[in-house]
């Protein structure tokens, strides 16, 4: 036997695997946390960290503490912490390289917490193409903004605006020139004095030569001469008075064309002012403008971190092996089937307690698998919470149902009651900031659906008790007045919200009383507002395109030229008749 | 220190009859043609320490084997894939799938299964073709080697004397 057995060998065996599994019980727990570390990071984009991991064997579990998920977009804030995280895996499961965990439990859960530090990491470069602006950006750009609230004078509006008074006056000068050049030329074709003075010694011709023939056929000689004399007379005086007519209307459309002119300047106050003045049209849905911006944040981040997080969570779909990318030397992992089959990744239950807003919130979440078609049953979530002292009411529950990876179908139905909400940034321009203060949420019932990439949400809410403060950007502007004063007197309101398209680019609506009472109310000052801007524009269009306007009116002083002569032409005629 | 050095190589250079060299040799291309951790390293582990096989001839062989390990990669996953396609098999796999004892072995992994499957295959025609080479070296290589400089100062330094000490051995390796 001592021929083959080296007895001593395996004494160095014991001693090399005593080794190995101390050196792996030191290192292990800063391996999980390291590995928790680098995956988090990479999953969520920003800095995951935690205090310390604690892998026990017996029984086979793992104790996270004091987790911290960094918001990708604010990096001196943790999106998400938690105080203790412990999960129980499957032994046997583990062993076969299915993380599989019985059951996880999450205490001292918050959201959106200050951190001491910056959890930004380098950001890799866009891919090409990228949107510089955010979804929230285009939805607030769809909703409408407050104009701002820094009142351009008239004349620095005019400056930077073309005004149709102005075209209109060159177009009607150009039109008078051209006219009194046509008349002009057919003025120089019609008979003129000279013409007439030929008539006149033609006839005093007639008269002097009635001694030299006499008889009846010398006076019907005359007689026949004094008609073609006639004839040509009342022809040059038909054109005359053509010529007349047609400077007469002319003019008449000209003059029309400078009463319109005249008109001009007030048509461009009132263009002007459409454009650059308040109106209780111009600013379109004021519960839009006031409460948009805050939703349209709240959907931008829902759909961020449901668009991060949904793969890792429920529809992480196993990817053919043969068909990754293969390292040297480490082959492929390839999966038979199983009589027994699991997801490699599987939080059996996940009970978690949470801090929401001042509400200690409660449940827990079901099957969260790698690969809910093998487990064949939706992700499962249920919570509920109640405010200090129970005031106040949370309910939380829904499904993300990828069993059917063809036809996900994700689903969340909430319902809040009697929750009270203070120091609520609503709006954040640099014309003004609307705070809501205080508020009591009697009610809201939300629903969200989500099929494939189709979105389809609905929100309602009803708040009473509510205080607002209006706060101007910069200088003091009408509008923050008359916003304050409108919303200083609102105590209730309604919201109804609605999210459609799809999770990319979601369309969004909202409506509320609020901005019916806001429409009602700023009327008047709008209006007010509006009419003294008009009165201000026109006045300095008006100086602008005085000038113009005389102009193109001494233009007429032409025809009248023409006219006096054509008149006086006209009575050199009839005179001789 | 030089002693304990001594005690070391002593150790590691016991069993040095031809066949017990081309073992560890055929034990180091088991262990370096499956790269992956898994239990049948711990298995190799206790089969070298415990059987009369050169120690240093594995540590050697580990590395050269491991060379070509890296070399063979593609053939190895080919050799692996193929094994474990193989539609005869595939209710043996699925068997052995369901097992966590198996499930150690890595043996769905294709370089696990195409490096155990090729050094199945050369382990016996390797050690017979080991212990002819060796034959051959010692026959005709060795005292040539000992007569170069080389071989010559390291016999001349302290460690080899006291490896000479602490061994008895006087011949050659």
């Amino acid at each position: 036997m001592s021929r083959f057995i080296r007895w001593p060998g395996l004494a160095a065996f014991f001693v090399i695997v005593a080794l190995g599994a101390s050196v792996w019980l030191l290192m292990v727990d800063y391996a999980v946390r390291h590995v928790i570390e680098k995956t988090g990071t990479k999953a969520v984009g920003a800095r995951v960290e935690v205090a310390d991991a604690d892998l026990s064997l017996f029984p086979l579990g793992l104790e996270i503490t004091g987790l911290q998920v960094t918001h990708p977009n604010s990096p001196m804030r943790n999106a998400v912490v938690v105080e203790k995280i412990r999960m129980n895996f499957h032994t046997g499961e583990i062993i076969k390289g299915n993380k599989v965990v019985e059951d996880l439990s999450a205490t001292g859960v918050g959201f959106d917490k200050p951190r001491k530090t910056s959890g930004a990491i380098a950001k890799k470069e866009k891919p090409s193409g990228a949107s510089e602006i955010s979804v929230a950006e285009k939805m607030r750009e769809k909703l409408g903004r407050l104009p701002s609230a820094t009142a351009e004078s008239a004349r620095q509006i005019i400056a930077n605006e073309q005004l149709e008074t102005l075209k209109q006056a060159q177009t009607l000068q150009q039109e008078i020139a051209d006219a009194r050049d046509r008349f002009s030329k057919r003025l120089e074709n019609l008979p003129d004095q000279e013409t007439f003075a030929g008539y006149k010694k033609r006839i005093n011709d007639l008269k002097g030569g009635s001694g030299e023939s006499g008889g009846l056929l010398g006076t019907l000689g005359r007689a026949g001469q004094a008609g073609e004399i006639r004839k040509d007379i009342q022809a040059d005086l038909r054109a005359l008075r053509e010529t007349r007519q047609d400077l007469a209307d002319t003019r008449e459309k000209l003059q029309t064309g400078l009463a319109d002119l005249r008109a001009a300047p007030g048509r461009d106050a009132r263009r002007l002012t459409d454009k650059y003045a308040l109106s209780p049209k111009g600013i379109g849905n004021m519960s839009a403008l006031i409460l948009g911006p805050k939703y349209a944040g709240w959907v931008e981040n829902s759909l961020s971190w449901y668009l991060r997080l949904s793969p890792h969570v429920s529809a992480m779909m196993e990817k053919s092996r043969e068909t990754e990318k293969r390292r040297r030397g480490e082959g492929i992992d390839l999966r038979f089937a199983s009589r027994r089959p699991v997801p490699e990744y599987w939080i059996k239950t996940a009970r978690v307690s949470a801090d929401m807003g001042g509400m200690d919130v409660s449940g827990q979440i079901s099957d969260i698998a790698s690969d809910p078609r093998v487990l064949g049953r939706p992700l499962v979530f249920d919570f509920a919470g109640v405010g200090a002292d129970n005031a106040g009411s949370v309910k939380i529950n829904g499904r993300l149902d990828r069993t059917n990876p063809e036809h996900p179908a994700d689903r969340a139905d909430f319902q809040i009651r009697e929750h009270t909400l203070s120091s609520l940034q609503l709006l954040d321009q640099d014309s003004m900031s609307v705070v809501l203060s205080k508020a009591r949420l009697d009610a809201v019932d939300g629903s969200i659906r989500v099929a494939g990439a189709e979105l389809d949400a609905e929100i309602a809410a009803d708040l009473s008790d509510a205080r607002f403060d209006v706060n101007p950007g910069g200088k003091e502007h009408f509008l923050v007045r008359a916003l304050a004063s409108a919303l200083g007197d609102i105590r209730s309101f309604d919201v109804a919200a609605s999210l459609g398209g799809t999770l990319t680019q979601p369309e969004m609506s909202i409506d509320s009383g609020l901005g019916d009472v806001l429409k009602a109310s700023l009327s008047r000052d709008l209006e007010k507002h509006r009419a003294q801007m008009q009165q201000h524009l026109k006045q300095a269009i008006s100086e602008k395109t005085g000038g113009a306007i005389d102009e193109t009116e001494s233009g007429f002083s032409a025809l009248d030229a023409i006219e006096q002569e054509l008149k006086k032409r006209l009575n050199l005629g009839a005179s001789i008749l | 220190m030089i002693t304990l050095l001594a005690k070391l190589l002593k150790v590691l250079n016991a069993e040095t009859d031809p066949g017990q060299i081309s073992a560890a040799l055929c034990l180091a291309m088991f262990f370096a043609f499956m790269p992956l951790m898994t239990l049948q390293h711990l298995i190799l582990i206790f089969l070298v320490l415990v059987l009369r096989v050169n120690i240093t001839g594995f540590i050697l062989g580990w590395m050269v084997f491991s060379a070509v390990a890296f070399i063979i990669d593609p053939m190895l996953h080919a050799v692996g894939m193929a094994v474990l396609s193989a539609g005869a098999l595939e209710g043996l796999w699925s068997t052995l799938y369901d097992s966590g004892f198996w499930r150690l072995t890595g043996f769905n992994n294709t370089i696990v299964m195409g490096g155990f499957v090729i050094a199945l295959v050369l382990a016996v025609p390797l050690y017979f073709l080991f212990n002819f080479l060796i034959r051959r070296y010692r026959q005709y290589f060795l005292a040539w080697i000992q007569k170069t400089r080389l071989a010559q100062m390291v016999k001349g330094s302290r460690i080899f004397a006291a490896y000479q000490t602490v061994s008895g051995w006087r011949s050659s390796v």
